[in-house]
Order: structure tokens, then C-alpha cells, then sequence
């Protein structure tokens, strides 16, 4: 049983192209496991973008309900500012008022008190002087004597309430000017300060890192998704000649062993 | 040709193809290492740039935890602030009402005593007193009169401040700062917790860097054996050539001429002189390398075949020749023009002098083995 030389040409032509094809079917397959890893990292990755641009966006939708909040704060501290200075300068006005006030009358009862010794003398020289004037005359100092001790009291609440409203005057302004700082750093808007940005700006910058990140990534996948795609139909195809090759090497032996 | 000849010129064939096979295939390996050091070189590449650019965030998100720390702490004090200030004012509110309180007292008792002076005037007015009572009764009602006015404005004046300091909104302030310092706790939890994650990230990044330095080591050495052991078959396939196939090789391939290179055949007891009367050349696809033998060869040479390119060989050179030969009007041993892209080899086909056959009374003639398989380029 020999071969004839034809025969050798074509087994031997066969074999080599079964390597051949082997190698290529290797070289696919070695191609095709490097994009799969790395196609499965982008999507781990691209999953992370994901969340990132979520987390991103959730906390610049946290900054602006507090950048809302925090306006409304100073606007509103504002307003208690005025209303407590407003308050304020009227009880102060107050407070001045009384003490003309409790001057005045302390005055009137002085004169009153002494009108009251006059008549009185008069009325021991002078039994004609009428008794009712007398009566009048004492119930007079005694309502002098009731008005001056009401009119201290009220001078001495005043002027603690006037103490008191100015101690609140200035916690009011204080947490005012507070608001009006957290508004300033919160958003930045701080007058001839460029030092730090503010939390609203750095906040919002990654917001938009991370989605042009995920924007990024997202690309990227599609890149390796397309060519993991192209590199398995080459495996295929490879495979598929390597197989019909071997098909054929396996037929061309069988043919030629039996002539 | 005799039959030791062929048996010793079919083993050389099958040597060299046995190697050429074992250098392809290790070519391949070869091939297959550089693709996994490539990929691996990369993944170090990227993870580096991964690294640096997760430090990057990291250091970012430092920032931000800590002007988020800032905001936090100021939304806290200000909290405090607020709440106090609400303290104040409700006080400032329950003091003030008292003092208008006080004050509308006095002013009663004031406009009281006004009256009882008032009366006391008109009395002593009717009963027609000495002028020096009636001046200070003048003078008496004068005074209380303008303290009752301005008893009357204080009192005014209280119920004013008294209604103002009541409206100070400082309760609804101090309600806000509650919406403001739970949010701003919240958004510098999250931060924090954004932090020590890609703090987690860049320590993570760390060791995959080590990792993947460490793979990309490997898959270096791995290319290096494996580029090794190519070279070393290439090497040994140029011996193996070298020694029993006269060196042939095809070389400078371009789109119009190639250089083919051999030993120059020599008699093994007389190494002065060649036996060889001319040189030829035949190119043969690579398919068919395998039965174009020596008789094929004479056949097609003794009818003049123009596949067969004579190459001068001058007297002087004595070890290796090396001469270009155009492509053109040459043609491959199936009478074919020469193709770019078809695979050939060469086969080098010498003619013994006639004294030399007439000595060892064989007419026969040599061929070579083939050279390694080529392909024109495409001009």
C-alpha cells in the first residue's frame, strides 16, 4: 500500500492548513477571552459610573432643597432682624417716655401734696372751708401717693423689658448675620472671596464629572461590547474552517489508504 | 540520481519541513504570548491611570466632606443660635406685655388723681380762695393734666411695642434652622461615607495595581521563553538549512525581483574545485513543494522549461553566492506567471560538469530541498 505523490502533495497541503487554521482558531480564542474579561470589567465599571451618577445627582438635589432652605432662612432672619429692631426701638422709645412720665408725676405730686398741706392749714383757720374739699383734698394724695408707686413699677418693667429686648435684638441679629454667612459659603457668593468654593459648586462640579464620567465608561463598553462581537464571529469562523479542514484531512487519509 | 543520493536528499526534505512545521507552530505560541503581554501591559497601564485618577476623586471628595463638615457645623450653630434668640424674644414678649400692663395701671391711677385734682380746682375755684391756693390749684391741675397726656401716650406707646415685639417671627426662624441643620447633617453623612468609599477604592486600586504589575511580570517572562524557544527554532531551521540544504534562502523579497542566496556545491575530496557546470532556479508553489523531485525537475529542464533561471556563478566566488532575480518573465514549474500573494518555494537545481558525471558514472543531476515558502508582495 503506498501513496502516490499527488496524494502525499494534498495530505501534506491538508496538514498544514489544519495547523494553520488551529493556530488561528488559538489566537481567536486568546483574543476573544481578553475582550470577555474586559468586557465584563467595563460593565462592572460602567455599573459603578451608574450609581456614582445616581449618588451624584441625588446630593446636588439635597444641595439645592438646602440652598432653597438656607434662602429662605436669611430672607426670614432678616425679617425677624427689622421686626425685633422695629420692637426694639419703640420699647427704647418707651423707656423714654416713662421716665419723662414718673418725672412728671412725681412733680404733679409734689405740687398736689403741697396744695392738699394748703388747704388743710386753711381749714384750721377756716372751719368754712368745706369739709367735702378736705375728704377731696386727702383722697387726692392718697391716689398721688398709688399713682407714683404704679408709675415706678411700670418704669422698672419697662426698663427691664427694654433690657431684656435689647439682649434679643442682638441674638436675633447675630443668628441673622449667621444665616446671611451659611448662605455666602453654602453658595459662594462670598464678596472679594475666591479662596475655597463653596459646597454648592463642588457639589454640582461632581455631578457633572460623574456624568460625563458615566458618559465616558458608557462609550468605552460599547466599544469593547462591538469588538468582543467582531472577535467572537472570527473564533466562529475560524473554527468552523478549522473543523471542515479537519473533516477533509480525515476523508483525503481515509481515500488514500484505501486505493 | 542514485537511490543513496535521493534517500539522503528525501530525509533532508523532511527534516527541514519537520522543523519548518515545529517553527511555525512556535511562531504562533509566540505570537499568542506577545497578544497576553500586550493585554497585560495595558491592564497595567489603565489600572495605574485608574489609580491616579481614583486619587484624584478621593482628594475631591475631601473637599467636599470637609466644606460639607464646615456647612454642618455652621448649620448646627446656627441651630443653637436660632433657638436662642426664640428664648430671648419669647421673654422679651411675655416682659413686654407686662410692662404695658404696668404702665396702663399707672396711667389709671394717673387719670384717677387727675380727676380728684380736677375736682379739687373746680371747688376752690366756686368757694373763691385766696389767689396763693388758687395759683397752686392752677398749677396743680396744669401739671396733672399734661402727666394724664403723657401717661395716656406711654400707654399707647407700650401696647405698641408690646404688639411689635409680639410679632417678631422668631419661632418660624428657629423652625427653619431645624429644616436646615437635619438636611445638612444628612448631605455631610452621605459625603463622609462618599469619601471613605473612594478611600476604599484607591486602597483597593493599590493592590489591583500590585496585581496586575505582578500578571504583566509573567505574562513578560512568558513572552520572552516562548520568543525564546521561536527564535531558538529559527535558529535551528537556519542550521539544519545551512548544513544539509546548501543554505538556500530567498531574501529582500520586493514586488519586482527577489535575492537568492546559497553554498556553492563543492566534491568532498577535492574542496578547491565545484562540480557544478550551472546554476538554475526554480520556483514552485508551496502546495506542490512536496513531489516536485529531481525526476520532475530534469524532465521539465531537458525540454528548456522556462521556469528554470540560470544564475551565473563567476569563478572567483567561492563559498556563498548571492544573486537578485527578477520576477519578470520568469514562470513558477506549472508554466504559471508569478502572482503576488500565491506562497512558493525555491528550489535550486544544479548541473554537474560532464567530467564529473563521466567519473562517478551517474548522469543524474542535483536538486535541492526546498527553501522556506514566500509570497511576492503586491507592487
Amino acid at each position: 500500500m503506498s501513496i502516490l505523490p499527488q496524494q502525499k502533495a494534498v495530505l501534506d497541503t491538508l496538514t498544514q492548513q489544519v495547523a494553520d487554521a488551529q493556530n488561528e482558531v488559538d489566537e481567536c480564542q486568546a483574543i476573544v477571552d481578553l475582550l470577555r474579561e474586559k468586557a465584563v470589567n467595563s460593565q462592572s465599571l460602567l455599573a459603578e459610573a451608574e450609581n456614582n451618577k445616581t449618588q451624584a445627582l441625588s446630593n446636588q438635589n439635597l444641595t439645592d432643597r438646602l440652598v432653597q432652605n438656607v434662602l429662605d432662612l436669611q430672607n426670614n432672619s432678616k425679617i425677624a432682624d427689622d421686626e425685633m429692631t422695629a420692637a426694639d426701638d419703640k420699647t427704647k422709645e418707651l423707656a423714654k417716655a416713662i421716665r419723662v412720665l414718673m418725672y412728671k408725676m412725681i412733680r404733679s405730686a409734689e405740687v398736689i401734696n403741697k396744695l392738699a398741706i394748703e388747704i388743710i392749714k386753711k381749714k384750721a383757720l377756716n372751719p368754712l372751708v368745706s369739709d367735702e374739699l378736705v375728704s377731696l383734698v386727702t383722697a387726692a394724695g392718697t391716689d398721688a401717693n398709688n399713682a407714683v408707686t404704679l408709675t415706678l413699677l411700670a418704669l422698672k418693667t419697662t426698663f427691664m423689658a427694654t433690657a431684656l429686648n435689647i439682649e434679643s435684638g442682638s441674638a436675633v441679629k447675630l443668628e441673622n448675620s449667621q444665616a446671611t454667612e451659611l448662605n455666602q459659603a453654602l453658595t459662594g457668593d462670598i464678596p472679594g472671596e475666591k479662596s475655597a468654593p463653596s459646597l454648592k459648586a463642588l457639589i454640582y462640579k461632581a455631578c457633572d464629572d460623574a456624568k460625563a464620567y458615566y458618559k465616558k465608561i458608557e462609550k468605552a463598553h460599547e466599544l469593547i461590547t462591538r469588538e468582543l462581537a467582531a472577535a467572537m464571529s472570527d473564533l466562529i469562523a475560524a473554527q468552523v474552517k478549522l473543523k471542515s479542514l479537519q473533516a477533509g484531512l480525515v476523508a483525503a487519509n481515509a481515500a488514500a489508504l484505501a486505493s | 540520481m542514485n537511490s543513496y543520493t535521493e534517500n539522503l536528499q528525501e530525509a533532508i526534505s523532511t527534516t527541514l519541513q519537520v522543523q519548518y512545521l515545529n517553527h511555525k507552530d512556535l511562531g504562533s505560541q509566540a505570537e499568542a504570548a506577545s497578544f497576553t503581554l500586550k493585554y497585560a501591559r495595558e491592564a497595567t497601564l489603565s489600572t495605574d491611570e485608574k489609580l491616579k485618577s481614583a486619587t484624584a476623586v478621593m482628594e475631591f471628595k475631601r473637599s467636599v466632606k470637609e466644606q460639607a463638615g464646615r456647612n454642618k457645623d455652621r448649620a448646627a450653630n446656627l441651630l443653637t443660635l436660632a433657638t436662642q434668640a426664640d428664648q430671648y424674644v419669647k421673654q422679651s414678649v411675655t416682659n413686654t406685655a407686662v410692662s404695658a400692663s404696668n404702665v396702663q395701671i399707672a396711667a389709671n391711677a394717673i387719670i384717677r388723681l387727675a380727676s380728684d385734682v380736677g375736682n379739687i380746682f373746680s371747688i376752690i375755684k366756686a368757694a373763691d380762695f385766696d389767689s396763693d391756693i388758687y395759683k397752686k390749684a392752677v398749677e396743680a391741675r396744669e401739671l396733672i393734666n399734661d402727666t394724664a397726656y403723657a401717661a395716656e401716650q406711654a400707654s399707647q406707646m407700650a401696647m405698641e411695642a408690646s404688639a411689635l415685639i409680639a410679632e417678631v417671627s422668631s419661632s418660624t426662624v428657629s423652625g427653619q434652622t431645624k429644616l436646615i441643620n437635619a438636611p445638612s447633617a444628612n448631605l455631610f453623612n452621605i459625603l463622609s461615607a462618599d469619601f471613605d468609599t473612594s478611600a476604599q477604592i484607591v486602597a483597593r486600586g493599590t493592590a489591583t495595581l500590585t496585581a496586575a504589575s505582578e500578571k504583566e511580570i509573567l505574562a513578560a517572562r512568558n513572552f520572552e521563553a516562548t520568543n525564546a524557544y521561536y527564535k531558538a527554532a529559527q535558529h535551528a531551521y537556519d542550521m539544519l538549512n545551512n548544513e544539509l540544504n546548501l543554505g538556500l534562502i530567498v531574501s529582500n523579497i520586493t514586488a519586482t525581483a527577489f535575492t537568492i542566496g546559497f553554498n556553492i556545491i563543492k566534491t568532498v575530496f577535492d574542496v578547491t574545485r565545484s562540480p557544478v557546470k550551472n546554476y538554475y532556479m526554480v520556483l514552485v508553489k508551496a502546495s506542490s513543494k512536496t513531489i516536485f523531485s529531481i525526476n520532475s525537475a530534469e524532465e521539465l529542464f531537458y525540454k528548456k522549461d522556462k521556469s528554470f533561471v540560470n544564475i551565473p556563478v563567476a569563478s572567483g566566488e567561492k563559498d556563498r553566492v548571492n544573486k537578485q532575480v527578477e520576477i519578470k518573465n520568469i514562470q513558477d514549474a506549472d508554466g504559471d506567471v508569478i502572482k503576488p500573494g500565491q506562497q512558493y518555494v525555491c528550489f535550486l537545481f544544479a548541473v554537474y560538469a560532464d567530467e564529473h558525471k563521466k567519473r562517478l558514472n551517474n548522469f543524474d543531476d542535483f536538486l535541492s530541498a526546498p527553501s522556506q515558502s514566500f509570497q511576492i508582495d503586491i507592487a
